[in-house]
């Protein structure tokens, strides 16, 4: 009890709050404009908040990674663009709700949904807290790898029909955490005799091409388009009632929320996608789906907002994000000596309280925000893309070059945004390197490290935690080859 | 979320990637070191050599499988390359964010965001004076948001020497 009321201590500092508000109310404004999204908006102001008290920099980067999509509902639903990618199936109904006039109730039922899913997925994170206080000081060396390679795995196999790209991506990532001098023997790993090269490549570096200067590029050389509109008609606590009335398809998709955020590798794609098809399954009205149905938005917004607490379990409690976002968060907790992982339970409690009273307060500010603020965002909605790629170009500057003042980076950062620029324009994911390049040092270190107890290569599973995590794989690998097989039968 | 046709460039990124793979590949005994009498899961060796095995190994089932499923005929050659050369149309901006990069030092990060901000928006088609005008005040934001608040570490610009002491010191701490 005295944790938690010393963690809520935190919330008498006025910089607390400061962090809050701009970090909310940003990734509300970042979500809402199609084109920019969290990832791109985090990993600009990653660098900036290394120089800020752990809490803050993490408040403010968790405020836009738990708001964004809150935002990004906004104009999925009046101009059938999702604002980041997790939106994308809330276009489905809630365009087709905003063609039949009923756009205001379609967006205060999104709203409603995602407070739900956060809400839910908070409380959720703080019951199983200490359960995880419990359990994480049981991981060792090869639960870690395990549960790194789990990771891996599924974000191999969660992106459907490019499993293949995705691997090469992964094992790209993977390789590109090795480059620089390695820890063990000092000695040089691909650098070519680059000096430059002696201490590898900079996350931050690749993260910011690869998300954010090759989205300036996307957008630089794309069209602006002429957005129209709607005016926003009806009352506002329709889309409450809606909630109220679909409570199920609520709980329920939040519930997957969690269960998917908490998986490293899968994230909101799947959550949303799942949640979906079961708010379909247990509907009285399943064809009513993709035409303007209530459930459909609430199993959409509910599902991708439970994820962001979620997905910090494994981060926490085991130092393994589970997505890109999440990855970047790593990067602040390492910058501050603030190790995630079983150690983080026991010896900064206080810190883990703090940040769920933070995503409490976050989704409550934007809940308010978007009740009162929604018609002032239809403005930033319409900023000219072309302009918003100058923007971005110009913000990742101050990512990339405040990490050593250093050409060499930027150059480098510019070369991953060509990259990143001909994986967008392929339709070829960019997580799975981040990943790669994340998962693939903590495996790596995890696997010199176990070395010690390992025989055969039967001890790496000879763990209770680790034999459980090498059946999920074994499981996770026959139901993807399975409905691979299920697929060819089917077309043959 | 999933990719389900043929997109013209898919398959000269296959090779492309396939061919730095091998280069690397071929450069493992120049590029890390083996140490004798250490076991083979110590060596520095082994992890970057899995980890180009395993890029190699997708890279190579991605290649067939594009070959094989989306039967690849030599008329889309061309729509292959054309797709290669627009992937260098970035270049451009590339230029101008290191000249920007480069700028910093000399110009301060003021003069040069505003420069960056201005001329850039002027070449991504925005002719108006209100864009201008907007070009300027986001450049001048950023700056003030990230430099004078934040304190974020940018090298402070060379021109800042040739203003009296006081104003020099300012602009070097806020600009």
């Amino acid at each position: 009890m005295e944790l938690i009321l010393s963690s809520f201590d935190i919330f008498l500092r006025w910089d607390v709050w400061a962090a809050i508000l701009v970090g909310s109310i940003g990734g509300v404004i970042i979500g809402a404009i199609p084109g920019v999204g969290p990832a791109v908006a985090i990993a600009i102001l990653l660098p900036a908040t290394y120089s800020m008290d752990p809490i803050i920099g993490i408040t403010v980067l968790l405020g836009i990674y738990g708001s964004a999509m809150y935002g990004g509902a906004i104009p999925a639903i009046l101009i059938n663009t999702p604002g980041t990618p997790v939106n994308a199936l809330t276009t489905y109904d809630g365009y087709s709700m905003t063609k039949d006039n009923k756009a205001r109730r379609a967006i205060t039922l999104a709203y409603w949904s995602s407070f739900t899913g956060g809400i839910f997925s908070i409380i959720a994170l703080i019951f199983m807290t200490s359960l995880i206080a419990k359990v994480a000081p049981l991981f060792g060396s090869r639960d870690i790898l395990m549960a790194a390679l789990l990771g891996l795995v599924l974000v191999i196999i969660s992106h459907r029909k490019q499993t293949l790209i995705a691997g090469m991506l992964v094992f790209f990532g993977m390789f590109i955490s090795t480059i620089g001098m390695e820890s063990v023997k000092y000695s040089m790993r691909f650098t070519f005799d680059q000096s430059w090269l002696l201490s590898g490549f900079d996350l931050i570096t690749v993260l910011l091409g690869l998300f954010a200067v090759s989205q300036a590029f996307i957008l630089l050389i794309g069209n602006d388009k002429r957005v129209s509109m709607p005016s926003l008609k009806g009352k506002k606590r329709e889309g409450f009632f809606d909630l109220m009335k679909y409570k199920t398809v609520a709980l329920i998709s939040s519930a997957m929320g969690v269960i998917m955020g908490i998986i490293p590798g899968v994230g909101e794609f799947l959550a949303q996608f799942f949640s979906y098809n079961i708010a379909r399954s247990i509907s009285d009205k399943p064809e009513r789906f993709g035409k303007g149905a209530p459930e459909g938005i609430i199993a959409s917004e509910a599902a991708n907002n439970a994820v962001p607490a979620a997905a910090m379990i494994p981060l926490l409690a085991l130092g393994i994000p589970g997505e890109a976002l999440t990855a970047m968060m790593l990067s602040v907790f390492y910058v501050h000596n603030i190790i995630p992982g079983p150690d983080l339970f026991v010896k900064h409690i206080d810190f883990v309280y703090g940040l769920y009273a933070s995503l409490i307060l976050i989704n409550i500010i934007v809940m308010i925000f978007l009740l009162v603020a929604t018609k002032y965002l239809l403005k930033i909605i319409q900023i000219p893309q072309r302009f918003l790629g100058v923007s971005i170009l110009g913000l990742s500057f101050v990512g990339v070059y405040t990490l050593r003042n250093s050409m060499i980076d930027c150059i480098m950062c510019a070369v991953f945004g060509i990259f990143g620029y001909a994986l967008k324009r392929l339709n070829l994911p960019i997580v799975p390197i981040i990943l790669g390049m994340v998962l693939g040092n903590i495996m790596e270190v995890k696997f010199r490290a176990s070395q010690a107890r390992i025989d055969t290569l039967f001890d790496y599973i000879n763990r209770p935690i680790s034999g459980i995590i090498f059946a999920i794989i074994v499981i996770a690998l026959l139901i993807h080859f399975w409905a691979i097989w299920r697929q060819y039968r089917k077309e043959n | 979320m999933g990719k389900e046709e043929y997109q013209a460039g898919d398959l000269v990124f296959a090779m492309l990637m396939l061919l730095i793979v091998l280069v690397l590949l071929v450069s493992i005994p120049f590029e890390t070191k083996w140490f004798d009498g250490v076991p083979l899961v110590k060596q520095p060796r082994l992890w970057p050599t899995f980890c180009l095995l395993g890029m190699a190994l997708f890279g190579f089932l991605y290649s067939i499988q594009i070959w094989r499923n989306y039967k690849i005929q030599l008329g889309q050659v061309q729509g292959e390359l054309n797709e290669l050369s627009s992937w260098l149309r970035p270049l451009e901006f590339v230029f101008y964010f290191v000249l920007y990069v480069w700028s910093v030092p000399l110009a301060g990060y003021l003069l040069s965001t505003l420069l960056f901000f201005s001329l850039l928006t002027i070449r991504a088609g925005y002719r108006t004076l209100l864009m201008f005008w907007v070009s300027l005040a986001t450049g001048f934001g950023i700056v003030v948001v990230f430099k004078s608040l934040l304190q974020v570490k940018v090298a402070s610009g060379a021109i800042y020497d040739y203003l009296p002491d006081g104003w020099a010191t300012f602009f070097m701490i806020y600009f």
